[in-house]
């Protein structure tokens, strides 16, 4: 009865989310927010993916910032050099970067402790490097130019409220792969592993499997935001993927909210939207950023998420305490 | 200038470099070892050891030596207070929360020197001299000796103190066990914010060892503080001769490789080595065979 | 019935010390197996090196006739051979059915991809899998305990949880390490039940328990280990009367509890 009851009230709240986010364009009028907003729902996949790692099995990565560049270069390259349509280098620059992940993976995610974040690190550096010294096929530090845009049946989303409305589904729908994976027995396996390393391969669990699947995903993720990216701004330089970027990335996971679901699209919003509106303060951005990261960690560990969980969580123990007592 | 002598002198300046990153990666042994976790501040308290050096030596006119000890001291401090602020409250969270902190310290540091200072390197006064030692065909500049020295001084002070001071002798043995340390009636508090300051003070030498080479940039930070890393690991992340060695180690390979295949790519050397490392011999060079595993 | 598990000449090295030292074993299909020797004589290690989360410096372990050397602690739970740990290795943040389920993924046919592609059989594979696991549950007297969290379960019922999720891998052979520590000895009686159940349902159990009077009640057969050595073998009237076994375990305890 009361799982019926919480899973309508989910579904209102879902309903409701996608409602507002539908009308957005309609009600807001302002071109220039609509475009943050498409560069908040690019960068939340991301963090999505960022988050599957991260979330889902404790690992972190400081280099997500290199497979969302590589994303990008892989499919522009696509759609420029050999004429692929941009939806569909999309989804090959997702499947060369989940490969990408479970390359650098498997050496790192076998061994406990936290070499992952390292490697990934200098993963992020080697690719900017590479990106800026293969002039003959990235063009160097100019960036690419000349991106197609995305087209459907003809249609080309170069409008920022069409692509507003494309990365609302876009998201909508690795949202609800993602939520797929967490409620799947893969996801309960990756709990199993970041509760108890050893206790998991006990149960049969290919502990070094499993996690490398997880930075995979994660990292396929990266890769359809950076192709999404390309696609939408018909410009990328190497510039934009530096490792300062793959903090940002965490940062938006700490202010939404570790290992939730709508953490990483709600922080990357917020954290979308604050810069712009401090842009007083444009010199301290980076600053701003990482302190108030800190002060999430050590006040608000759960993230806004987290926060309303305990808030709506205080209000219902609340309500049903008094039904209890009714029903007495 | 003959193949030999071009040899020598690589392996000269390798040496000079790569106990620079031995020292920074002292830092990281100390802290993995009493937490557990890297700390990624560890190359931005060498940046930071450095600016305040140049500040104290260049902008205050301090006397180079007074300015030098002070830069260490204050870096110290400031190892202290970071402790205190940030990464105490986090003792107890998840690793990954102390792990991002520590990313976020690092960050705010470079920032900050780069707000007070700007981008571009700043050359550092070369109290070291700049006179060249001729030995045959073979030019040694006198710096990189004087660093080298430096350097071995440094670590057999670190090593005496962990092994004969009573100080150091509590902090082995809370980074042994720090349960049971505190049991025993050891402040593990305290014994902290002495690592940080110990860590921190490593960093600062090394910077203002480094900077009279290299200038005093805002992002020597990352890039020392990612070949220390290497280091760290190479040296099986909780020896402090095993960082030493694999400081020296980074430093001539990484050198050598910049004349001898691409200085574009040099940068990236110590970054390939780690992989080597991770997927050869995890435990570094001085660990037993691969029992690091996930299970 | 033949040899489930077979250990040939196993030593294992820490530095100096030898803490096995050519242990040779063959535990019979269907029997309760008790290895029992004093603290650090190398029970444990030698559970930890059979079901390879150990690598033993010489020697081979061959489970139902295959060599196991090399493989990962993981493949030898879906080969059969599942475990309990001396020191409670439980998921402490899922709940008691969640920790049964973890243990069900050997024995799952969906796959990785599975979590994004769910046509029928996957989403039937998963019911059927959940009533699987509470008959597990219940066969171990935890089901009215599902939906909690596992740290709020006395202790003994935790070390009960570890023994269902082991059996929700279906395995052959089953390595309980001390499965009686922490429980009241009033409890110890269900516990001997549950494994007698699991004996019956076909399962081969390997047991380490210091509870002497449980060991000497329940087992088929128990091997002896002191300083890494195996000192003895046999019945459990057999080893009760073995001079070589009084004298280096039992001792004086021992008698002094028969007189």
């Amino acid at each position: 009865m009361r799982g019926v009851r919480h899973k309508s009230k989910s579904a209102w709240l879902i309903a409701g989310v996608a409602a507002a986010a539908l009308l957005l364009p309609i009600i807001a009028r302002n071109e220039y927010f609509i475009h943050l907003m498409v560069m908040a729902l690019v960068y939340g996949i991301v963090a999505m993916g960022l988050n599957i790692l991260t979330g889902y099995t404790g690992k972190l990565s400081l280099g997500h910032a290199g497979f969302f560049g590589l994303g990008a270069y892989v499919s522009a390259l696509l759609s420029i050099k050999l004429g692929v349509p941009a939806l569909v280098s999309i989804v090959i620059a997702g499947v060369v970067l989940f490969f990408m992940g479970v390359l650098l993976g498997l050496p790192t995610l076998r061994l406990e402790g936290h070499y992952l974040s390292i490697v990934t690190i200098g993963f992020n550096e080697v690719i900017i490097l590479v990106l800026i010294n293969m002039r003959s096929l990235t063009r160097g530090p100019g960036g690419l130019r000349g991106i197609p845009p995305i087209s459907i049946g003809g249609f080309e989303l170069v409008s920022d409220v069409s692509q507003y409305y494309f990365a609302v589904i876009l998201v909508a729908i690795l949202l609800w792969l993602k939520s797929k994976l967490v409620k799947s027995h893969v996801g309960l396996a990756l709990r199993a592993v970041m509760d108890g390393e050893v206790a998991s391969e006990a149960c049969g669990v290919n502990v070094a499997y499993y996690r490398v699947f997880a930075f995979g995903i994660s990292a396929m993720y990266a890769g359809i935001g950076g192709g999404v990216l390309a696609h939408f701004l018909n410009y990328i330089s190497p510039y934009s993927f530096q490792s300062p970027e793959s903090f940002a990335l965490l940062g938006m996971l700490v202010v939404g909210g570790i290992g939730t679901l709508a953490g990483p699209i709600i922080g990357s919003i917020i954290m979308t939207l604050l810069p712009e509106y401090l842009r007083a303060f444009a010199d301290f951005r980076l600053i701003i950023n990482a302190v108030l990261t800190i002060v999430l960690l050590i006040k608000v560990p759960g993230g806004i998420v987290g926060l309303f969980k305990s808030l709506a969580g205080r209000i219902g123990r609340r309500s049903s305490d008094g039904l209890d007592t009714a029903g007495r | 200038m003959s193949l030999s002598s071009l040899l020598v002198q690589v392996l000269i300046q390798g040496l000079a470099v790569g106990s620079v990153y031995a020292l920074i990666a002292l830092g990281y042994v100390m802290i993995f070892k009493a937490v557990g976790v890297f700390n990624f501040a560890q190359g931005d308290f060498m940046m930071s050891g450095c600016f305040i050096g140049l500040w104290l030596i260049v902008y205050l006119r301090l006397p180079i030596a007074l300015g030098l000890i002070l830069a260490v001291l204050l870096t110290s401090l400031l190892g202290i207070l970071v402790e205190a602020v940030v990464f105490h409250p986090l003792l107890e969270s998840p690793s990954r929360s102390y792990l991002i902190s520590t990313v976020a310290v690092g960050i705010i540091l470079r920032e900050i020197g780069r707000l007070i200072f700007g981008a571009d390197p700043l050359s550092f006064p070369n109290y070291l001299g700049d006179k060249v030692i001729k030995l045959g065909s073979v030019g040694i500049p006198v710096q990189y000796i004087w660093i080298s020295l430096a350097a071995v001084a440094v670590v057999s002070l670190l090593l005496w103190f962990f092994k004969k001071t009573k100080m150091g002798k509590a902090m082995r043995a809370v980074s042994e066990d720090r349960e049971t340390a505190r049991l025993m009636g050891i402040d593990t508090n305290l014994n902290m914010k002495l690592t940080y300051a110990l860590s921190s003070a490593m960093g600062a030498i090394a910077g203002v060892l480094i900077a009279p080479v290299f200038f005093a940039f805002t992002e020597m930070g990352r890039s020392f503080g990612q070949k220390a890393f290497s280091s760290f690991v190479l040296g099986g992340t909780d020896s402090i001769p095993g960082a030493v060695v694999g400081g020296l180690l980074i430093g001539v390979v990484e050198n050598l490789a910049g004349v001898f295949i691409s200085t574009k790519y040099k940068d990236a050397i110590s970054f390939i080595i780690l992989i080597v490392v991770l997927i050869c011999k995890p435990r570094g060079l001085f660990g037993g065979r691969g029992e690091r595993r996930a299970a | 019935m033949g040899l489930i598990l077979q250990a040939d000449k196993i030593s294992k090295r820490f530095g100096g010390l030898l803490a096995l030292d050519g242990v040779e074993l063959g535990i019979q299909e269907g029997s309760i197996h008790s290895i029992v020797g004093p603290n650090g004589s190398g029970k444990t290690t030698l559970f930890n090196v059979l079901t390879r989360f150990s690598e033993p410096t010489s020697g081979k372990v061959s489970f139902a006739g295959k060599n196991i050397a090399g493989i990962k602690p993981s493949a030898v739970v879906s080969m059969g051979m599942a475990r309990t740990f001396q020191n409670l290795l439980i998921f402490k943040r899922m709940t008691v059915l969640e920790n049964v389920l973890v243990g069900r993924t050997p024995r799952l046919d969906a796959k990785l991809i599975n979590a994004f592609i769910t046509p029928k059989w996957v989403t039937d594979e998963k019911k059927s899998n959940i009533e699987r696991c509470e008959q597990i549950l219940d066969f171990c007297g935890l089901l009215e305990h599902k939906d909690k969290m596992p740290t709020n379960l006395p202790y003994a019922d935790q070390k009960r949880l570890e023994i269902a999720r082991a059996l929700a891998t279906e395995p052959r052979l089953l390595l309980l390490d001390e499965p009686a520590a922490g429980t009241p000895t009033g409890e110890v009686g269900q516990l001997l039940e549950l494994i007698l159940k699991i004996k019956k349902s076909g399962i081969t159990v390997m047991l380490i328990e210091h509870k002497m009077d449980m060991v000497m009640s329940i087992s088929d057969r128990i091997s002896v280990l002191n300083f890494g050595k195996k000192i003895a073998e046999g019945t459990p009237q057999e080893i009760r009367t073995d001079p070589m076994v009084i004298e280096a375990y039992l001792g004086r305890k021992w008698l002094d509890a028969e007189n």
